[in-house]
């Protein structure tokens, strides 16, 4: 968990210096100095195609990811907590239209919301993550459904109901409580989840937009130019690949730390995208 | 029991209808015309209003609507309006490759994280098993297109022994059609059996923290024997759902695989439906995908409840 | 264990198919033999009628392989005798008589002078369903007239340059006289699913998604192709296609679309990189009608920032010639003028001139891009040339059908990163109405008069003088032209070397 602290820590460092210094400019081009190989020429980690350096890019790119995964997480939790909430409490209709209707976005492959989001909307980051964020919302409704119906079944929560709490009482002060540790849990691995999202759409063009640097495009930029610097695929898979490993290794850290006997089973996390 | 089967057909059906609904207002809303995109930069207005009148895109949304949803009950799924191919016959095309595509990734992947997941779940605390937990976190990381060039890489360019792409169709040649499969569902099963690794890890590991397999260690057992005769059934529900999600994922999602190994599979059609606005084939396509998966679930639940009778019991 | 047991059970059997054959089952059975060509194409055509697609898609293809027209352009842009073995024009240009070739269509059908008629009436007429797209190429007919079997007159309302040489297109191909409407929504013609020409090969199968099969036409009326075979391979991904030559599943990727690969293949002595002439426009195209780019001021500061070499460069490794105006250097527009030297990089001057404009303070352009690297690409140079004179581009990345509808139809944009494909389209900047906005009745005129004038050079300074004054008003800002680029297997011959013209003509094509 540490490693996990460390790796996301040093994600966050990046992206907040990049707001106040990059060594040059991530998006001046210069074509002369093209495929500048790492340490020459001012270029610390090498410059891509156009001139631009490595570097700058990917401290910038730093910011682009954080802001996918808070995005996509955001949305994720904004929506799919109250609703699971609500299906703990209400029971009956409600429960059922939320479950029902999770079911559907579950098996509903969030690429091809993506791409329809995509072409409705005009293709940008904000549109990819509204729509990798819908396609996580269930997994966050059925979480807090699952645990809130554990939480529902204590003694303290009736006796709560008996005396005339309401039910969004309950829900703020009972049920959030005590399936926060859960949710933070599966918060991080969405994080990662949704990082990865932003790297495969950038494949289909459907992520990130030039010019603004993207670890996702960065990637699918180099694989064209992998007979000129194998490297320039280097740099922005194996940041993409520590962070995704931090969130994930935070996620299993905590996990470990906070109490496992409210764990609802753990294989109820969906994950995966491909 | 038969009460609660058709309550839940009930509202199947009432899904696949709101379903199409939705899915008919979506496409709807795609900005650009589609008469424009068929005649190109010189048509003139006279042919463009021709046009449209033929692909019926000058009637009402309604009733577009109905005659669609009409069509599709009686068997026609209509026609594409950039090629001219009747719908069905582009689906069941594109079908055979992506089904066989999808079901062979969720093979390799099975294969994968199975013995993987289970040996990290029983050496939950030991070297094996977080080594293999930290190769699943990996392969995790990496992107499928990353694994199907490295494949491309070794298989089709220095080993000549796979193409590095394209389909010949089951029909022409079978053996020429599995091979041409088997490196994309290779790079698709290596992502998600990682995934899947950690799913099943986690599944032996709560097994294993049940009652009845301390009961059963209690009486002697190993880890492995107590696992063997109580802990795999009860481990593979959970699995089995994620199998069943990846399976239906797997048939758009694989688009990313299917361009670098331009197999014509349903992604790609999806894909470029959309950019040709070819809203018949795209509400064609994503009606088919929403039906399966309503479809699906309804059976799965149905079976859940005849396989589990405490499921049966809170209904 | 018994999982574990079975596991290994499923993948010996896997490797054992796996490694069953070292041949290459990616490609047909045929491959390897001499007879079939295997051609890696980017864009996959909608419909098999060359007269009903818009884009060059089906010209590509099929146009000289399976359709033929009364002419044809070579690959570097000559007109050149196709089912017209040859014609004479009358001395008021008005009256082409062309004699034809024996020939048959596919179907077995005589080829004569009414399926010439057929064709040509059929394309012209504002009627027709499915629409020709190209029916303005017959704007300056008046009639076609069968004089005998193999004796066709088309009479001009006057003398048009441009005529002739738009008979060479896919579009003006000549169909059988029997083709007809099938019973399809929307309507196509019996030829969208299967074709018939008179070409040297002929159709065998359209596997929609994947791959496009011709087989040799045995009774050509001209000289029989060496190949037996031809498959299209529809591969729309770039290193997908640089992939499939490397693993022997294609034998050319036909429209090389990203240059920077080459590498693999420059010293590889199994491939031939092969380099032709430059074709289609790269430009800037800015909107002359509305927003700031209607200020000739903004225009001409846009034309001074940019530096064209980093274009070149950067997309194009190099393989590219810079232009200046709406003219590419190959024979297809012998009226080419370099009008590079017009507005050299100058970035202090582009920033006087947005001075003088009242954009001291910079300006903020709306440009629309779609999906092509050149475009996307070229939108990340551009905004890092433009920022260094104080413009902000605000890049809109668009689909094709959206880029259509905002850009082209709505005029909705101030810059936009397109690539001009089609030959001898000059005649655009006469169309005020067109999305550039361009107004100058002074130009219209010259290209009517230019396309009616007969002598050859007198037209060529005619149109060198449009081009003058369309860069001088900065209508656009020209940027390079990309040299046709293919890569071949090294024992395949006679393929062609340029392609201004679309078309991928096999005919003469084999391997040694």
């Amino acid at each position: 968990m540490i490693a996990g602290l460390a790796l996301v820590g040093l994600v966050i460092a990046t992206a907040v210096l990049s707001f106040a210094w990059t060594p040059k400019s991530p998006t001046h081009v210069v074509i002369p100095d093209r495929f500048v190989g790492p340490g020459q020429r001012g270029y610390l980690l090498g410059s891509d195609q156009f001139g631009r350096d490595v570097l700058s890019m990917l401290m910038v790119g730093a910011r682009n990811t954080l802001f996918v995964g808070i995005v996509a997480v955001g949305i994720a939790a904004g929506l799919g907590v109250p609703l699971g909430g609500l299906a703990a409490l209400r029971r009956g209709s409600a429960e059922e239209l939320v479950m029902r209707g999770s079911d559907v976005m579950l098996a509903f492959p969030a690429l091809l919301l993506a791409i329809l989001f995509a072409a409705v909307f005009r293709p940008g980051t904000l549109t990819a993550m509204v729509a990798i964020g819908l396609a996580f919302t269930p997994v966050f409704a059925r979480l807090v459904r699952g645990a809130g119906l554990q939480v529902m079944a204590q003694d303290y929560v009736t006796a709560a109901r008996t005396f005339g709490s309401s039910p969004s009482g309950i829900f703020w002060r009972h049920l959030l409580p005590n399936v926060a540790n859960v949710l933070i849990v599966q918060a991080t691995v969405a994080f990662a989840l949704a990082i990865l999202a932003e790297a495969a759409l950038s494949y289909l063009g459907l992520g990130t937009q030039p010019p603004t640097p993207s670890w996702g495009r960065m990637l699918n930029e180099a694989q064209n130019y992998l007979s000129r610097s194998a490297l320039l695929a280097l740099w922005p898979g194996l940041s993409i690949a520590l962070s995704v490993l931090g969130f994930n290794l935070l996620g299993d850290g905590l996990r470990d730390l906070l109490d496992p006997k409210l764990q609802p089973r753990e294989s109820q996390i969906r994950g995966g995208l491909n | 029991m038969a009460l609660t089967l058709l309550t839940r057909l009930g509202i199947l059906l009432l899904s696949l209808a709101a379903a199409s609904l939705l899915i008919f207002l979506v496409v709807q809303v795609l900005p650009g015309d589609p008469a424009q995109v068929v005649l190109g930069v010189n048509a003139t207005p006279e042919a463009l209003a021709q046009l449209r009148h033929q692909m019926g895109l000058d009637l009402p949304g309604w009733q577009r609507y109905l005659l669609w949803i009409g069509g599709v009950l009686h068997g026609d799924f209509g026609t594409s309006q950039v090629s001219g191919a009747p719908v069905a016959e582009l689906l069941s095309q594109k079908l055979s490759v992506s089904v066989p595509l999808a079901l062979m990734g969720v093979a390799v992947s099975v294969l994968i994280s199975v013995p993987l997941g289970v040996i990290a779940g029983v050496r939950y605390r030991h070297l094996s098993g977080t080594m293999i937990s930290a190769l699943s976190l990996g392969g995790i990381a990496i992107p499928a297109f990353w694994a199907a060039l490295l494949l491309i890489t070794v298989f089709a360019i220095r080993l000549r022994a796979l193409p590095a792409g394209g389909f010949v169709a089951w029909s022409d040649d079978p053996v020429a059609a599995f091979r041409s499969l088997l490196l994309p569902a290779i790079s698709l099963g290596l992502v998600q059996g990682a995934i899947l690794t950690r799913y099943v890890r986690s599944a032996i590991v709560d097994v294993l923290r049940e009652d009845y397999i301390r009961t059963a260690r209690a009486k002697g057992l190993t880890r492995w024997q107590a696992l063997r005769r109580h802990g795999f059934r009860n481990a593979a529900i959970p699995v089995v759902t994620v199998l069943g999600l990846q399976l239906t994922s797997l048939l758009v999602g694989a688009v990313v695989v299917e361009n670098v190994f331009y197999l014509p599979g349903l992604g790609r059609m999806l894909l470029q439906a959309i950019g040709n606005r070819d809203l018949v084939l795209i509400q064609a396509t994503v009606m088919l995908l929403t039906g399966v998966v309503l479809v699906v679930n309804f059976l799965v639940d149905v079976s859940y409840r005849l396989l589990d009778p405490r499921i049966r019991a809170t209904a | 264990m018994r999982l574990m047991r079975l596991a290994a059970a499923i993948s010996a059997v896997l490797a054992v198919i796996a490694c069953s054959g070292t041949s290459n089952p990616g490609s047909t059975p045929q491959a390897s033999s001499r007879s079939t060509i295997v051609v890696g194409v980017t864009q996959e055509p909608t419909t098999m009628d060359v007269t009903a697609q818009a884009t060059a898609a089906i010209a590509e293809d099929l146009r000289d392989n399976l359709y033929e027209g009364l002419v044809r352009t070579d690959p570097t842009g000559k007109i050149v005798p196709q089912l017209a073995r040859s014609w004479e024009l009358s001395p008021d240009g008005k009256v082409y008589t062309f004699h034809l070739v024996t020939a048959s269509f596919h179907d077995g059908s005589a080829f004569t002078a009414d399926d010439v008629k057929f064709s040509y009436d059929r394309a012209m007429d504002p009627k027709t369903v499915p629409a020709n797209p190209h029916i303005d190429y017959w704007a300056p007919v008046q009639s076609v007239d069968v004089v005998d079997t193999h004796t066709v007159k088309v009479t001009l309302k006057q003398f048009s340059d441009g005529f002739l040489f738009h008979m060479g297109q896919g579009s003006a191909a000549i169909i059988p006289k029997g083709t007809h409407l099938a019973a399809t929504s929307p309507p196509a013609t019996n030829l969208a699913t299967n074709p018939v020409g008179t070409g040297p090969f002929k159709f065998e199968s359209w596997n929609r998604g994947a791959s496009l099969t011709l087989v040799r036409n045995e009774r050509y009326w001209g000289t029989r192709a060496p190949l037996q075979k031809v498959i299209f391979k529809y591969i729309s991904d770039p290193n997908a296609m640089n992939n499939a030559l490397l693993a022997g599943d294609i034998d050319v990727v036909s429209g090389v679309t990203g240059p920077e690969q080459l590498g693999s293949f420059l010293n590889n002595t199994s491939f031939k990189v092969l380099e032709g002439k430059p074709t289609g426009k790269i430009m800037v195209a800015m909107n002359n009608a509305a927003g700031p780019t209607r200020d000739i001021r903004v225009r001409q500061a846009i034309s001074y920032a940019i530096d064209r070499k980093a274009f070149i460069d950067g997309i194009q490794q190099g393989h590219a010639v810079p232009i200046g105006s709406h003219a590419v250097p190959n024979d297809s527009e012998p009226y080419y003028v370099d009008m590079t030297g017009a507005y050299k990089q100058d970035k202090g001057r582009a920033r006087l001139l947005l001075t003088e404009a009242g954009y001291a303070n910079g300006l903020t352009l709306r440009t629309s891009l779609i999906p092509f690297a050149y475009a996307r690409r070229g939108g990340e140079i551009l905004a890092s040339q433009l920022a260094d004179v104080g413009i902000r581009l605000q890049p809109e990345n668009v689909e094709f059908p959206l880029w259509l509808d905002q850009t082209f139809i709505k005029h909705n944009y101030d810059l936009t990163i397109i690539n001009h494909v089609e030959p001898r389209d000059i005649g655009n900047y006469g169309n005020p109405k067109y999305y550039w906005g361009y107004d100058n009745p002074q130009v219209a005129q010259l290209i009517k008069q230019a396309d009616a004038e007969q002598d050859q050079t007198k037209r060529n300074e005619l149109y060198a003088q449009i081009e003058r004054q369309i860069t001088s008003d900065a209508v656009n800002a020209w940027i390079m032209s990309p040299n046709s680029l293919a890569v071949i297997k090294s024992n395949l011959h006679s393929y062609p070397q340029s392609r201004v013209a679309p078309s991928i003509y096999l005919g003469a094509a084999y391997f040694s």
